[in-house]
Protein backbone atom coordinates (compact mmCIF):
# COMPACT_ATOMS: atom_id res chain seq x y z
CA UNK A 1 0.00 0.00 0.00
CA UNK A 2 1.33 3.49 -0.79
CA UNK A 3 3.12 5.27 2.04
CA UNK A 4 0.80 8.29 1.96
CA UNK A 5 -2.21 6.03 2.16
CA UNK A 6 -0.77 4.03 5.04
CA UNK A 7 0.09 7.25 6.91
CA UNK A 8 -3.38 8.61 6.29
CA UNK A 9 -4.97 5.45 7.65
CA UNK A 10 -2.65 5.36 10.65
CA UNK A 11 -3.23 9.01 11.54
CA UNK A 12 -6.99 8.72 11.01
CA UNK A 13 -7.05 5.63 13.24
CA UNK A 14 -4.89 7.28 15.91
CA UNK A 15 -7.11 10.35 15.95
CA UNK A 16 -10.30 8.32 16.01
CA UNK A 17 -9.20 5.95 18.75
CA UNK A 18 -7.29 8.64 20.63
CA UNK A 19 -10.27 10.96 20.68
CA UNK A 20 -12.50 8.00 21.50
CA UNK A 21 -10.38 7.03 24.49
CA UNK A 22 -10.22 10.63 25.68
CA UNK A 23 -13.97 11.06 25.44
CA UNK A 24 -14.72 7.83 27.27
CA UNK A 25 -12.23 8.95 29.85
CA UNK A 26 -14.34 12.05 30.51
CA UNK A 27 -17.32 9.95 31.50
CA UNK A 28 -16.33 8.64 34.88
CA UNK A 29 -14.26 5.87 33.31
CA UNK A 30 -10.65 5.56 34.31
CA UNK A 31 -7.92 5.69 31.65
CA UNK A 32 -7.58 1.93 31.83
CA UNK A 33 -11.31 1.32 31.60
CA UNK A 34 -11.56 3.61 28.58
CA UNK A 35 -8.67 1.82 26.87
CA UNK A 36 -10.20 -1.57 27.61
CA UNK A 37 -13.53 -0.38 26.19
CA UNK A 38 -11.81 0.81 23.00
CA UNK A 39 -9.85 -2.45 22.72
CA UNK A 40 -13.06 -4.47 23.18
CA UNK A 41 -14.79 -2.38 20.53
CA UNK A 42 -11.96 -2.97 18.05
CA UNK A 43 -11.54 -6.66 18.83
CA UNK A 44 -15.27 -7.27 19.00
CA UNK A 45 -15.80 -5.66 15.59
CA UNK A 46 -14.91 -8.97 14.01
CA UNK A 47 -17.56 -10.94 15.87
CA UNK A 48 -21.25 -10.83 15.02
CA UNK A 49 -23.68 -12.97 16.99
CA UNK A 50 -26.73 -14.14 15.04
CA UNK A 51 -29.98 -13.59 16.91
CA UNK A 52 -32.48 -14.66 14.28
CA UNK A 53 -32.24 -16.29 10.87
CA UNK A 54 -34.79 -16.46 8.09
CA UNK A 55 -36.13 -13.96 5.59
CA UNK A 56 -35.46 -11.12 8.00
CA UNK A 57 -32.28 -11.89 9.83
CA UNK A 58 -30.91 -10.04 12.81
CA UNK A 59 -27.63 -10.15 14.62
CA UNK A 60 -25.59 -8.01 16.96
CA UNK A 61 -21.96 -7.11 16.59
CA UNK A 62 -19.86 -7.49 19.70
CA UNK A 63 -17.68 -4.41 19.24
CA UNK A 64 -20.22 -2.12 17.61
CA UNK A 65 -23.31 -3.25 19.52
CA UNK A 66 -22.80 -5.16 22.75
CA UNK A 67 -19.81 -3.23 24.10
CA UNK A 68 -21.34 0.26 23.68
CA UNK A 69 -24.63 -1.02 25.07
CA UNK A 70 -22.73 -2.50 28.00
CA UNK A 71 -21.10 0.88 28.55
CA UNK A 72 -24.50 2.54 28.51
CA UNK A 73 -25.80 0.11 31.14
CA UNK A 74 -22.67 0.72 33.24
CA UNK A 75 -23.16 4.48 33.02
CA UNK A 76 -26.83 4.17 33.92
CA UNK A 77 -26.04 2.03 36.95
CA UNK A 78 -23.40 4.47 38.12
CA UNK A 79 -25.58 7.53 37.60
CA UNK A 80 -25.78 9.73 40.71
CA UNK A 81 -29.51 10.06 40.91
CA UNK A 82 -32.67 8.45 39.60
CA UNK A 83 -33.39 11.78 37.94
CA UNK A 84 -30.20 11.56 35.91
CA UNK A 85 -31.11 8.03 34.83
CA UNK A 86 -34.58 9.06 33.74
CA UNK A 87 -33.22 12.12 31.98
CA UNK A 88 -30.69 10.01 30.08
CA UNK A 89 -33.35 7.54 29.00
CA UNK A 90 -35.74 10.29 27.94
CA UNK A 91 -32.88 11.92 26.03
CA UNK A 92 -32.27 8.60 24.26
CA UNK A 93 -35.95 8.31 23.37
CA UNK A 94 -36.08 11.83 22.02
CA UNK A 95 -32.85 11.30 20.07
CA UNK A 96 -34.20 8.09 18.55
CA UNK A 97 -37.44 9.82 17.61
CA UNK A 98 -35.75 12.80 16.00
CA UNK A 99 -33.25 10.65 14.08
CA UNK A 100 -36.00 8.32 12.91
CA UNK A 101 -38.16 11.28 11.95
CA UNK A 102 -35.35 12.81 9.91
CA UNK A 103 -34.58 9.53 8.17
CA UNK A 104 -38.23 9.39 7.11
CA UNK A 105 -38.22 12.96 5.74
CA UNK A 106 -37.10 11.61 2.49
CA UNK A 107 -35.28 8.74 0.90
CA UNK A 108 -32.46 11.21 0.57
CA UNK A 109 -29.04 10.50 -0.71
CA UNK A 110 -26.10 12.01 1.07
CA UNK A 111 -26.35 14.60 -1.71
CA UNK A 112 -29.82 15.80 -0.70
CA UNK A 113 -30.14 19.62 -0.55
CA UNK A 114 -32.03 19.18 2.70
CA UNK A 115 -28.84 17.98 4.28
CA UNK A 116 -25.71 19.98 4.78
CA UNK A 117 -23.78 16.88 5.57
CA UNK A 118 -23.79 13.13 5.03
CA UNK A 119 -26.47 11.19 6.96
CA UNK A 120 -23.80 9.35 8.96
CA UNK A 121 -22.43 12.59 10.38
CA UNK A 122 -25.84 14.29 10.44
CA UNK A 123 -27.52 11.64 12.55
CA UNK A 124 -24.56 11.57 14.88
CA UNK A 125 -24.57 15.33 15.26
CA UNK A 126 -28.33 15.42 15.71
CA UNK A 127 -28.02 12.70 18.34
CA UNK A 128 -25.29 14.76 19.97
CA UNK A 129 -27.26 18.01 20.01
CA UNK A 130 -30.54 16.44 21.09
CA UNK A 131 -28.76 14.21 23.58
CA UNK A 132 -26.94 17.19 25.08
CA UNK A 133 -30.01 19.44 25.15
CA UNK A 134 -32.15 16.77 26.75
CA UNK A 135 -29.48 15.15 28.88
CA UNK A 136 -27.29 18.13 29.82
CA UNK A 137 -24.25 16.03 30.65
CA UNK A 138 -21.49 14.09 28.92
CA UNK A 139 -22.75 10.77 30.16
CA UNK A 140 -26.36 11.46 29.26
CA UNK A 141 -25.23 12.59 25.80
CA UNK A 142 -23.33 9.36 25.24
CA UNK A 143 -26.30 7.31 26.42
CA UNK A 144 -28.64 9.30 24.17
CA UNK A 145 -26.32 8.98 21.17
CA UNK A 146 -25.86 5.23 21.46
CA UNK A 147 -29.32 4.24 22.67
CA UNK A 148 -31.04 6.68 20.30
CA UNK A 149 -29.51 5.11 17.20
CA UNK A 150 -30.00 1.66 18.69
CA UNK A 151 -33.71 2.44 19.03
CA UNK A 152 -33.84 3.47 15.35
CA UNK A 153 -32.26 0.14 14.40
CA UNK A 154 -34.87 -1.65 16.50
CA UNK A 155 -37.67 0.23 14.74
CA UNK A 156 -36.18 -0.77 11.39
CA UNK A 157 -35.98 -4.36 12.54
CA UNK A 158 -39.57 -4.33 13.76
CA UNK A 159 -40.75 -2.85 10.46
CA UNK A 160 -38.78 -5.43 8.50
CA UNK A 161 -40.18 -8.24 10.61
CA UNK A 162 -43.78 -7.06 10.38
CA UNK A 163 -43.64 -6.65 6.61
CA UNK A 164 -41.60 -9.83 6.14
CA UNK A 165 -38.94 -7.77 4.42
CA UNK A 166 -35.98 -9.73 3.04
CA UNK A 167 -33.30 -7.80 4.81
CA UNK A 168 -30.52 -8.19 7.28
CA UNK A 169 -30.24 -6.08 10.38
CA UNK A 170 -26.92 -6.24 12.17
CA UNK A 171 -27.02 -4.03 15.24
CA UNK A 172 -23.73 -2.18 15.40
CA UNK A 173 -22.58 -4.25 12.42
CA UNK A 174 -19.89 -1.81 11.30
CA UNK A 175 -18.11 -2.50 14.57
CA UNK A 176 -16.04 0.31 15.94
CA UNK A 177 -16.95 2.41 12.85
CA UNK A 178 -20.68 1.91 13.30
CA UNK A 179 -23.00 4.90 13.48
CA UNK A 180 -23.90 3.76 17.00
CA UNK A 181 -20.39 4.44 18.29
CA UNK A 182 -19.69 7.43 16.03
CA UNK A 183 -22.91 8.94 17.32
CA UNK A 184 -22.09 8.27 20.99
CA UNK A 185 -18.63 9.79 20.62
CA UNK A 186 -19.81 12.85 18.71
CA UNK A 187 -22.53 13.33 21.32
CA UNK A 188 -20.14 13.31 24.23
CA UNK A 189 -17.64 15.39 22.21
CA UNK A 190 -20.30 18.04 21.65
CA UNK A 191 -21.30 17.94 25.29
CA UNK A 192 -17.67 18.39 26.25
CA UNK A 193 -17.10 21.21 23.79
CA UNK A 194 -20.37 23.06 24.43
CA UNK A 195 -20.30 22.44 28.16
CA UNK A 196 -16.71 23.56 28.51
CA UNK A 197 -17.29 26.63 26.37
CA UNK A 198 -20.37 27.62 28.34
CA UNK A 199 -18.59 27.15 31.62
CA UNK A 200 -15.65 29.23 30.48
CA UNK A 201 -17.81 31.96 29.02
CA UNK A 202 -19.75 32.20 32.24
CA UNK A 203 -16.64 32.03 34.40
CA UNK A 204 -15.18 34.80 32.26
CA UNK A 205 -18.23 36.88 33.06
CA UNK A 206 -17.89 36.24 36.76
CA UNK A 207 -14.21 36.96 36.94
CA UNK A 208 -14.62 40.51 35.83
CA UNK B 1 -33.30 27.95 29.68
CA UNK B 2 -34.50 25.50 32.28
CA UNK B 3 -33.99 21.77 31.79
CA UNK B 4 -37.72 21.14 31.79
CA UNK B 5 -38.24 23.70 29.06
CA UNK B 6 -35.49 22.17 26.95
CA UNK B 7 -36.97 18.73 27.39
CA UNK B 8 -40.39 20.01 26.47
CA UNK B 9 -39.04 21.60 23.29
CA UNK B 10 -37.18 18.46 22.32
CA UNK B 11 -40.28 16.37 22.94
CA UNK B 12 -42.38 18.79 20.94
CA UNK B 13 -39.98 18.49 17.99
CA UNK B 14 -40.16 14.72 18.32
CA UNK B 15 -43.95 14.68 18.35
CA UNK B 16 -44.12 17.00 15.35
CA UNK B 17 -41.80 14.78 13.37
CA UNK B 18 -43.77 11.66 14.17
CA UNK B 19 -47.16 13.27 13.69
CA UNK B 20 -46.44 15.08 10.45
CA UNK B 21 -43.93 13.08 8.48
CA UNK B 22 -45.67 14.04 5.25
CA UNK B 23 -45.15 17.74 5.91
CA UNK B 24 -41.44 17.28 5.94
CA UNK B 25 -41.31 14.70 3.17
CA UNK B 26 -39.03 15.86 0.39
CA UNK B 27 -38.15 14.12 -2.80
CA UNK B 28 -34.97 12.47 -3.89
CA UNK B 29 -35.78 12.81 -7.54
CA UNK B 30 -37.28 9.40 -7.71
CA UNK B 31 -40.37 11.13 -9.04
CA UNK B 32 -39.08 10.94 -12.58
CA UNK B 33 -37.56 14.40 -12.19
CA UNK B 34 -33.91 15.20 -12.72
CA UNK B 35 -31.55 18.15 -12.78
CA UNK B 36 -29.95 19.65 -15.86
CA UNK B 37 -26.51 21.19 -15.42
CA UNK B 38 -25.90 24.22 -17.64
CA UNK B 39 -22.95 26.57 -17.81
CA UNK B 40 -23.13 30.38 -18.09
CA UNK B 41 -23.63 30.19 -21.86
CA UNK B 42 -26.61 27.86 -21.48
CA UNK B 43 -24.74 24.82 -22.76
CA UNK B 44 -26.12 21.61 -21.29
CA UNK B 45 -23.30 19.81 -19.48
CA UNK B 46 -25.13 16.76 -18.16
CA UNK B 47 -28.20 15.61 -16.28
CA UNK B 48 -28.48 13.82 -12.99
CA UNK B 49 -30.98 12.86 -10.32
CA UNK B 50 -28.28 13.63 -7.78
CA UNK B 51 -29.07 16.74 -5.78
CA UNK B 52 -26.22 19.22 -5.96
CA UNK B 53 -25.02 21.99 -3.73
CA UNK B 54 -22.97 25.11 -4.45
CA UNK B 55 -19.33 24.10 -4.40
CA UNK B 56 -19.92 20.58 -5.70
CA UNK B 57 -17.74 19.86 -8.70
CA UNK B 58 -18.17 17.84 -11.86
CA UNK B 59 -15.53 16.62 -14.27
CA UNK B 60 -17.34 16.13 -17.58
CA UNK B 61 -16.55 13.44 -20.14
CA UNK B 62 -14.25 15.88 -21.96
CA UNK B 63 -12.40 16.62 -18.70
CA UNK B 64 -13.81 20.13 -18.27
CA UNK B 65 -14.20 20.86 -14.57
CA UNK B 66 -17.35 22.70 -13.51
CA UNK B 67 -18.43 24.00 -10.14
CA UNK B 68 -22.04 24.27 -9.05
CA UNK B 69 -23.08 27.89 -8.52
CA UNK B 70 -26.76 27.49 -7.63
CA UNK B 71 -29.85 25.42 -8.28
CA UNK B 72 -33.08 26.97 -9.58
CA UNK B 73 -35.86 24.42 -9.86
CA UNK B 74 -34.60 21.63 -12.07
CA UNK B 75 -31.76 23.70 -13.51
CA UNK B 76 -28.30 23.75 -11.97
CA UNK B 77 -26.05 26.63 -12.98
CA UNK B 78 -22.41 25.61 -13.15
CA UNK B 79 -19.33 27.63 -13.96
CA UNK B 80 -16.37 26.41 -15.93
CA UNK B 81 -13.25 26.23 -13.75
CA UNK B 82 -10.56 24.63 -15.87
CA UNK B 83 -9.78 21.65 -18.02
CA UNK B 84 -8.45 18.90 -15.79
CA UNK B 85 -5.40 16.98 -16.83
CA UNK B 86 -5.94 13.33 -16.06
CA UNK B 87 -2.99 11.10 -15.18
CA UNK B 88 -1.08 9.88 -18.23
CA UNK B 89 -1.69 6.15 -18.12
CA UNK B 90 -0.74 5.31 -21.71
CA UNK B 91 2.54 3.75 -20.61
CA UNK B 92 0.76 1.55 -18.10
CA UNK B 93 -1.55 -0.12 -20.57
CA UNK B 94 0.92 -1.75 -22.88
CA UNK B 95 0.20 -5.11 -24.47
CA UNK B 96 -1.05 -8.06 -22.53
CA UNK B 97 -0.42 -6.40 -19.18
CA UNK B 98 -3.69 -4.53 -19.48
CA UNK B 99 -5.78 -7.42 -18.27
CA UNK B 100 -3.17 -9.32 -16.36
CA UNK B 101 -3.66 -8.71 -12.70
CA UNK B 102 -0.98 -10.05 -10.44
CA UNK B 103 -1.82 -13.60 -9.54
CA UNK B 104 -3.63 -13.64 -6.23
CA UNK B 105 -2.51 -10.07 -5.70
CA UNK B 106 -5.70 -8.18 -6.14
CA UNK B 107 -8.84 -8.19 -4.02
CA UNK B 108 -12.01 -6.26 -4.83
CA UNK B 109 -15.12 -5.75 -2.70
CA UNK B 110 -18.46 -4.92 -4.33
CA UNK B 111 -21.77 -4.08 -2.63
CA UNK B 112 -25.02 -2.22 -3.27
CA UNK B 113 -26.32 0.39 -0.85
CA UNK B 114 -29.50 0.73 -2.94
CA UNK B 115 -30.08 -2.90 -3.78
CA UNK B 116 -33.68 -2.15 -4.84
CA UNK B 117 -32.61 -0.13 -7.92
CA UNK B 118 -33.83 -1.53 -11.23
CA UNK B 119 -34.07 -0.71 -14.93
CA UNK B 120 -37.61 0.03 -16.13
CA UNK B 121 -37.27 -1.13 -19.79
CA UNK B 122 -36.10 -4.53 -18.58
CA UNK B 123 -38.15 -5.29 -15.51
CA UNK B 124 -40.94 -2.74 -15.67
CA UNK B 125 -40.06 -1.10 -12.38
CA UNK B 126 -37.43 1.30 -11.15
CA UNK B 127 -37.31 -0.18 -7.66
CA UNK B 128 -38.05 -3.63 -6.32
CA UNK B 129 -39.63 -3.79 -2.89
CA UNK B 130 -38.13 -7.21 -2.23
CA UNK B 131 -34.66 -5.73 -2.57
CA UNK B 132 -33.69 -7.94 -5.50
CA UNK B 133 -33.17 -5.03 -7.88
CA UNK B 134 -31.58 -5.40 -11.32
CA UNK B 135 -28.57 -3.48 -10.06
CA UNK B 136 -27.46 -6.68 -8.32
CA UNK B 137 -27.01 -8.24 -11.76
CA UNK B 138 -24.76 -5.36 -12.76
CA UNK B 139 -22.61 -5.85 -9.68
CA UNK B 140 -22.44 -9.57 -10.32
CA UNK B 141 -21.33 -8.99 -13.91
CA UNK B 142 -18.65 -6.61 -12.70
CA UNK B 143 -17.50 -9.23 -10.20
CA UNK B 144 -17.33 -11.97 -12.86
CA UNK B 145 -15.39 -9.70 -15.20
CA UNK B 146 -12.83 -9.00 -12.49
CA UNK B 147 -12.56 -12.66 -11.52
CA UNK B 148 -11.85 -13.58 -15.14
CA UNK B 149 -8.76 -11.42 -14.85
CA UNK B 150 -7.49 -13.34 -11.85
CA UNK B 151 -8.68 -11.01 -9.14
CA UNK B 152 -10.37 -12.23 -5.98
CA UNK B 153 -13.77 -10.62 -5.67
CA UNK B 154 -16.08 -10.44 -2.68
CA UNK B 155 -19.50 -9.44 -3.95
CA UNK B 156 -22.25 -8.84 -1.41
CA UNK B 157 -25.94 -8.86 -2.24
CA UNK B 158 -26.84 -7.86 1.32
CA UNK B 159 -30.10 -5.95 1.44
CA UNK B 160 -30.23 -2.44 2.86
CA UNK B 161 -33.86 -1.62 2.12
CA UNK B 162 -35.84 0.49 2.67
CA UNK B 163 -34.26 3.07 0.37
CA UNK B 164 -34.29 5.79 3.04
CA UNK B 165 -31.93 8.10 4.88
CA UNK B 166 -30.50 5.25 6.91
CA UNK B 167 -29.57 3.12 3.88
CA UNK B 168 -25.92 4.23 3.93
CA UNK B 169 -25.73 3.56 7.66
CA UNK B 170 -26.98 0.02 7.03
CA UNK B 171 -24.71 -0.52 4.03
CA UNK B 172 -21.79 0.72 6.11
CA UNK B 173 -22.03 -2.56 7.98
CA UNK B 174 -21.73 -4.49 4.73
CA UNK B 175 -18.80 -2.32 3.67
CA UNK B 176 -16.98 -2.99 6.94
CA UNK B 177 -17.68 -6.71 6.56
CA UNK B 178 -16.11 -6.61 3.10
CA UNK B 179 -13.13 -4.67 4.47
CA UNK B 180 -12.26 -7.67 6.59
CA UNK B 181 -11.14 -9.33 3.33
CA UNK B 182 -8.64 -6.47 2.88
CA UNK B 183 -9.83 -5.39 -0.57
CA UNK B 184 -7.59 -3.18 -2.68
CA UNK B 185 -10.68 -1.31 -3.78
CA UNK B 186 -14.25 -1.17 -2.52
CA UNK B 187 -17.06 -0.39 -4.96
CA UNK B 188 -20.68 0.59 -4.29
CA UNK B 189 -22.67 -0.13 -7.48
CA UNK B 190 -25.73 2.03 -8.27
CA UNK B 191 -27.75 3.39 -11.14
CA UNK B 192 -28.85 7.00 -11.76
CA UNK B 193 -32.34 8.34 -12.58
CA UNK B 194 -32.19 10.50 -15.73
CA UNK B 195 -33.57 10.33 -19.27
CA UNK B 196 -31.95 7.43 -21.15
CA UNK B 197 -29.91 9.53 -23.59
CA UNK B 198 -27.62 10.80 -20.81
CA UNK B 199 -26.13 7.34 -20.40
CA UNK B 200 -26.76 5.72 -23.82
CA UNK B 201 -23.62 5.02 -25.78
CA UNK B 202 -21.86 2.55 -28.02
CA UNK B 203 -18.44 1.28 -27.10
CA UNK B 204 -16.55 -0.60 -29.81
CA UNK B 205 -19.82 -0.78 -31.71
CA UNK B 206 -21.60 -2.48 -28.83
CA UNK B 207 -24.54 -0.73 -27.10
CA UNK B 208 -23.84 -0.05 -23.44
CA UNK B 209 -24.59 2.50 -20.76
CA UNK B 210 -22.04 5.01 -19.64
CA UNK B 211 -20.66 4.94 -16.12
CA UNK B 212 -20.56 7.87 -13.71
CA UNK B 213 -18.15 8.01 -10.78
CA UNK B 214 -19.05 9.66 -7.49
CA UNK B 215 -16.55 10.80 -4.90
CA UNK B 216 -17.80 12.03 -1.51
CA UNK B 217 -16.26 15.29 -0.32
CA UNK B 218 -17.09 14.93 3.36
CA UNK B 219 -14.40 12.55 4.54
CA UNK B 220 -10.67 12.41 5.02
CA UNK B 221 -10.09 10.15 2.00
CA UNK B 222 -11.58 12.57 -0.52
CA UNK B 223 -8.29 13.54 -2.18
CA UNK B 224 -7.10 9.96 -2.53
CA UNK B 225 -10.46 8.83 -3.85
CA UNK B 226 -10.59 11.70 -6.30
CA UNK B 227 -7.17 10.71 -7.65
CA UNK B 228 -8.43 7.15 -7.92
CA UNK B 229 -11.52 8.33 -9.81
CA UNK B 230 -9.31 10.30 -12.19
CA UNK B 231 -7.22 7.20 -12.80
CA UNK B 232 -10.37 5.17 -13.48
CA UNK B 233 -11.48 7.75 -16.02
CA UNK B 234 -8.02 8.01 -17.57
CA UNK B 235 -7.79 4.24 -18.08
CA UNK B 236 -11.37 4.05 -19.36
CA UNK B 237 -10.73 6.93 -21.78
CA UNK B 238 -7.78 4.99 -23.20
CA UNK B 239 -9.42 1.57 -23.38
CA UNK B 240 -13.05 2.46 -24.02
CA UNK B 241 -13.45 6.12 -25.04
CA UNK B 242 -16.88 7.43 -24.10
CA UNK B 243 -17.56 4.83 -21.42
CA UNK B 244 -17.22 7.28 -18.52
CA UNK B 245 -19.84 10.03 -18.40
CA UNK B 246 -17.99 12.02 -15.74
CA UNK B 247 -16.95 12.33 -12.12
CA UNK B 248 -19.00 13.98 -9.40
CA UNK B 249 -17.00 15.33 -6.50
CA UNK B 250 -20.02 15.97 -4.36
CA UNK B 251 -21.22 16.59 -0.85
CA UNK B 252 -21.61 13.44 1.17
CA UNK B 253 -19.52 10.66 2.60
CA UNK B 254 -20.92 7.54 0.92
CA UNK B 255 -18.97 5.48 3.46
CA UNK B 256 -15.79 6.54 1.68
CA UNK B 257 -14.28 7.50 5.03
CA UNK B 258 -13.66 3.77 5.44
CA UNK B 259 -10.66 3.82 3.16
CA UNK B 260 -8.89 5.19 0.11
CA UNK B 261 -9.87 3.63 -3.23
CA UNK B 262 -13.51 3.42 -2.21
CA UNK B 263 -15.78 4.59 -4.99
CA UNK B 264 -19.43 4.80 -5.99
CA UNK B 265 -20.25 3.86 -9.60
CA UNK B 266 -23.50 4.55 -11.42
CA UNK B 267 -24.20 2.26 -14.35
CA UNK B 268 -26.80 4.02 -16.47
CA UNK B 269 -30.18 5.20 -15.27
CA UNK B 270 -33.51 3.54 -14.52
CA UNK B 271 -34.56 4.40 -18.08
CA UNK B 272 -31.74 2.36 -19.62
CA UNK B 273 -31.74 -1.37 -20.25
CA UNK B 274 -30.22 -3.85 -17.85
CA UNK B 275 -28.28 -5.66 -20.60
CA UNK B 276 -26.67 -2.36 -21.58
CA UNK B 277 -25.68 -1.69 -17.99
CA UNK B 278 -24.26 -5.21 -17.73
CA UNK B 279 -22.28 -4.59 -20.90
CA UNK B 280 -20.86 -1.45 -19.30
CA UNK B 281 -19.92 -3.52 -16.24
CA UNK B 282 -18.05 -5.97 -18.49
CA UNK B 283 -16.06 -3.11 -20.00
CA UNK B 284 -15.47 -1.44 -16.68
CA UNK B 285 -14.12 -4.66 -15.18
CA UNK B 286 -11.20 -4.28 -17.59
CA UNK B 287 -10.61 -0.72 -16.43
CA UNK B 288 -10.36 -1.34 -12.68
CA UNK B 289 -7.15 -3.46 -12.44
CA UNK B 290 -4.88 -0.90 -14.08
CA UNK B 291 -6.59 2.07 -12.42
CA UNK B 292 -6.29 0.52 -8.96
CA UNK B 293 -2.66 -0.42 -9.57
CA UNK B 294 -3.32 -4.15 -9.61
CA UNK B 295 -1.30 -4.85 -12.77
CA UNK B 296 2.49 -4.99 -12.76
CA UNK B 297 2.83 -2.06 -15.15
CA UNK B 298 0.42 0.21 -13.25
CA UNK B 299 1.33 -0.54 -9.66
CA UNK B 300 3.98 2.10 -9.09
CA UNK B 301 2.22 4.94 -10.91
CA UNK B 302 -1.07 4.21 -9.15
CA UNK B 303 0.64 4.15 -5.77
CA UNK B 304 2.36 7.48 -6.43
CA UNK B 305 -0.78 9.22 -7.65
CA UNK B 306 -3.20 7.91 -5.07
CA UNK B 307 -0.59 8.30 -2.35
CA UNK B 308 -0.19 11.94 -3.36
CA UNK B 309 -3.90 12.46 -2.80
CA UNK B 310 -3.69 10.63 0.51
CA UNK B 311 -0.82 12.85 1.63
CA UNK B 312 -2.83 15.98 0.87
CA UNK B 313 -5.74 14.49 2.84
CA UNK B 314 -3.34 13.75 5.65
CA UNK B 315 -2.21 17.36 5.84
CA UNK B 316 -5.83 18.56 5.92
CA UNK B 317 -6.79 16.01 8.54
CA UNK B 318 -3.93 17.01 10.81
CA UNK B 319 -4.62 20.73 10.26
CA UNK B 320 -8.32 20.41 11.04
CA UNK B 321 -7.75 18.25 14.10
CA UNK B 322 -5.02 20.65 15.23
CA UNK B 323 -7.31 23.67 14.79
CA UNK B 324 -10.21 22.06 16.66
CA UNK B 325 -7.93 20.78 19.40
CA UNK B 326 -6.24 24.18 19.66
CA UNK B 327 -9.56 25.98 19.88
CA UNK B 328 -10.71 23.60 22.57
CA UNK B 329 -7.52 24.05 24.57
CA UNK B 330 -7.84 27.80 24.28
CA UNK B 331 -11.40 27.64 25.52
CA UNK B 332 -10.69 25.23 28.34
CA UNK B 333 -7.78 27.38 29.52
CA UNK B 334 -10.16 30.26 29.73
CA UNK B 335 -8.40 32.74 27.45
CA UNK B 336 -11.46 33.23 25.32
CA UNK B 337 -13.57 33.07 28.45
CA UNK B 338 -11.98 36.16 29.95
CA UNK B 339 -12.32 37.98 26.67
CA UNK B 340 -15.94 36.96 26.32
CA UNK B 341 -16.54 37.90 29.93
CA UNK B 342 -15.29 41.40 29.22
CA UNK B 343 -17.75 41.80 26.37
CA UNK B 344 -20.52 40.26 28.42
CA UNK B 345 -19.93 42.70 31.24
CA UNK B 346 -19.73 45.61 28.83
CA UNK B 347 -22.97 44.52 27.20
CA UNK B 348 -24.59 44.14 30.60
CA UNK B 349 -25.57 40.50 30.03
CA UNK B 350 -26.78 38.31 32.88
CA UNK B 351 -24.75 36.06 35.11
CA UNK B 352 -24.73 32.28 35.09
CA UNK B 353 -27.44 30.22 36.67
CA UNK B 354 -25.70 27.64 38.88
CA UNK B 355 -28.98 25.72 39.31
CA UNK B 356 -29.03 24.54 35.73
CA UNK B 357 -25.30 24.51 35.15
CA UNK B 358 -24.65 20.93 36.00
CA UNK B 359 -22.46 19.75 33.15
CA UNK B 360 -20.63 16.60 33.97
Amino acid sequence: MPVGTVLLLVVAALIYFGVGQRLLDRMRLTDTQALIAIALMIGGSFITLPLRTGRTTVGINLGGGLVPLGLVVYLLIRADTARERVRSLVAALVTGGVVYGISQFTDFDPSSPYLFIDPLWLFSIVAGIVGYLAGRSRRASFIAGVLGLFAVDLVHFAQALLSNMPTRVVLGGAGVFDALIVSGLIAVGLAEFVGETRERLQEGGEEL
Amino acid sequence: MRVGMRLALALLAFCLLIAFPEVTKADERRDGGYFTLRDESGEMITMTARELDPGDQYIAGDNRLFEVVRTEGDEVLVRFVETVELPDVSGELLGAQVAQAEEGGGVVGIYHTHNDESYVPTSGTESRDDGRGDVLEVGKTLASGLEEQGLTVYWSDNSHIPHDGQAYIRSRRTAVELLQNEPDTLIDVHRDATPPEVYETEVEGVPATKVRLVVGRQNQNREANLEYAKRLKAVADQLYPGLVEGIFDAKGNYNQDLGPKTILLEFGAHTNRLDHAKQAAEFFAKVIPAAAGLTPSSKQAAEEQISGGASRSLVWTVLIVGAVGGAFLLISRGKIGSLAGFFRREAGLGERDPETDDDR
